[in-house]
């Protein structure tokens, strides 16, 4: 029998033995300090972004002496790399994240749909490549593709979106494993109807599945965003703006302007957080990782 | 009869679908063809050639495997120490940090006091970009920070340690970084795998009086097996891949290198690609069978709990 306190009515706390509740209030406050730990780097990065540029040199982790909140207009113009202003780092940014999204989210879907609902000769053969690309650590293969997209003439232009045609790998796998587990008898129902595979496909069975996808959406769209190192070798014309932060910062050697820098970074953080914010409890419940058998 | 229903059968499939499936696969496929086996098979050839600038052409030769084992016998080479450096990013993940996640995300699920807080925030160094997290975790870090204060009045120190400009210290702290933030994606696919385990379980082991510790170890891991199981063969197959972001920190120096930042550096610097090629192969030739081989001897030693 676990006495209620008011305190576990109000704040509903489990009922725990007091063994429990021990080890979970010595948790509770590790972790309270490690979450104050993971926060204070944006709060310092906001005091860092308001002050002057000598300010900050002379005082860099103390309170700002007055909130020079017009750094956050100047970024966008003083953060520049070549001719690229901030603008059009999120520009590049904007593209890049939404194009690989979509490259990477249309054809894996398309691939991951047939290959479990329809049974044809290399059906298998798609679903266990992918266990193999998974498993084999192509170590070798960054230097050779490299050759191969530069040959291909990809480089700092649009059609680096190619190399982002996927199928193969983790979100084929979810996805695979998502339709495996759709009933065909919607799709049934549609071909009584006289709708064709495509019209199917696209009218009733991509609906269902819009919790994984819009997941794997918001996930890739986070990691496109976040990529430095791919616009870095295949983009270096077209920064992005994380590509653009880290080459200003490189150069900052030169020239500092960390109001400037501080500034572009926590805009840069803007877009993902809203994206994160409003879409994370879709990712626990979507996705998943399942033993590899056989 | 039968023969006529069997060729009948095999050609049931009519030709819209299969112009539908065909349409489905071909960008994935034709990709696949061309920028991994074409590019994977290419990278086996690069290997044994070699790339004279001055006539532009590809010779021939043996050289990059003799440079390479000659690496092993030089204690100094940079692919010894990048080895090094890789096995010490790996061990830590291995022992330290997956326990850590299955330990977070066992703590969340018994939903601690501010749970939802805590996930969220867990989170965030995944969904925020590694360049903004290295650049403030430098500034932290740097010999005028708050962390070198504490650090200087702790251990008494006579001096004030440049943390990413030793060599005693860069590499630790790059891997205690990789720790710090690296909580994000394992929780995610350990609070899937603790949300399928049936409810009645832990009903059951409340009932009997089963503690914390034994509920961790006695139902807990061997439900989520599977997921476990997963991770490592994932681990064990990128065990050369092992490392944290070495550009960002330090570009390689004050003895930071791994495999995957050499590897990088050599296609970001257009170094030896055909020598690149053949450190990696060596590399993917232990990794591959070392990854199969913990998968066959976890399948055969602990096996799955079905439910």
């Amino acid at each position: 029998m676990y006495k209620d306190s008011i305190l576990s009515k109000v704040f509903k706390i489990p009922k725990r033995p007091m063994g429990q509740k021990i080890v979970f209030t010595v948790v509770f406050g590790f972790w309270f300090i490690y979450s104050l730990t993971l926060l204070y780097p944006f709060v310092w990065c906001l005091f860092s972004a308001v002050k002057t540029n000598s300010e900050f040199v002379m005082n860099m982790f103390g309170l700002p002496k007055n909130w020079l909140w017009e750094h956050f207009i100047t970024a966008f113009d003083k953060l520049r790399i070549g001719n690229s202003n901030m603008f059009a780092m999120f520009a590049n940014s904007l593209w890049f994240a939404i194009g690989t999204t979509l490259v990477m989210l249309a054809t894996t879907t398309c691939i991951a749909y047939v290959s479990a609902k329809y049974k044809f000769f290399g059906a298998k053969l798609i679903y266990n490549v992918n266990l193999f690309v998974m498993l084999f650590p192509a170590m070798a293969a960054g230097a050779a593709g490299y050759k191969f997209w530069a040959s291909l003439g990809v480089i700092n232009t649009p059609f680096v979106l190619l190399m982002y045609i996927g199928g193969w790998g983790g979100n084929f796998l979810i996805l695979h494993g998502f339709f495996r587990g759709l009933p065909w008898e919607y799709a049934e129902s549609a071909y009584i109807d006289g709708a064709s595979d495509f019209y199917t496909f696209i009218k009733v069975m991509l609906p269902m599945a819009s919790a994984p996808l819009s997941a794997l959406a918001v996930l890739g769209f986070i990691g496109g965003w976040n990529d430095y190192s791919t616009p870095l070798i295949y983009l270096s014309r077209y920064p992005t703006i994380m590509l653009g932060i880290y080459q200003f910062e490189t150069l900052m050697q030169y020239a500092a302007n960390y109001p400037v820098l501080f500034s572009g970074i926590l805009l840069s953080t803007i877009p993902v957080l809203i994206l994160f914010i409003s879409f994370q409890r879709l990712f626990v419940s979507s996705l998943s990782v399942g033993g590899l058998k056989g | 009869m039968e023969k006529v229903i069997k060729l009948n059968s095999r050609r049931k499939m009519p030709w819209g679908r299969r112009l539908f499936i065909f349409g489905m696969i071909f960008p994935s496929v034709f990709t696949f063809i061309f920028s991994y086996i074409f590019v994977n098979i290419n990278s086996v050839f690069m290997i044994f050639q070699n790339y004279v600038p001055a006539t532009g052409a590809r010779e021939w030769t043996l050289d990059n495997l003799r440079r390479l084992f000659n690496e092993f016998n030089n204690p100094q080479s940079v692919i010894v120490g990048a080895l090094k450096n890789t096995l010490i990013f790996f061990s830590i993940s291995l022992l330290i940090h997956q326990p850590l996640v299955i330990l977070f995300s066992y703590f969340l699920f018994k939903k601690i006091w501010l749970h939802r807080y805590f996930r969220v925030v867990f989170f965030l160094p995944s969904i925020i970009s590694t360049v903004v997290l290295v650049l403030l975790y430098k500034y932290i870090l740097s010999v005028d920070g708050p962390i070198v204060d504490m650090l200087v009045h702790v251990f008494k120190m006579e001096y004030r340690p440049e943390i990413f400009g030793d060599s005693r210290y860069a590499l630790w702290a790059i891997v205690i970084y990789g720790l710090w933030t690296g909580f994000g994606s394992g929780l995610i696919i350990y609070s899937g795998a603790f949300a399928r385990i049936p409810p009645e379980v832990f009903d059951a082991a409340k009932i009997d009086g089963v503690g914390m510790a034994r509920e961790i170890v006695n139902i807990i891991i061997p439900m989520i097996w599977p997921t476990i199981s997963t991770m490592l063969i994932f681990a064990f197959v990128g065990i050369f891949n092992a490392g944290g972001p070495i550009l960002l920190f330090t570009n390689g120096n004050y003895k930071t290198y791994t495999i995957g930042f050499w590897m990088f550096q050599q296609l970001l610097l257009k170094g030896n690609l055909e020598y690149t090629s053949a450190v990696g192969w060596f590399f993917t030739c232990i990794s591959f069978p070392l990854g199969l081989f913990i998968r066959w001897l976890l399948n055969k030693t602990i096996p799955d709990t079905t439910y």
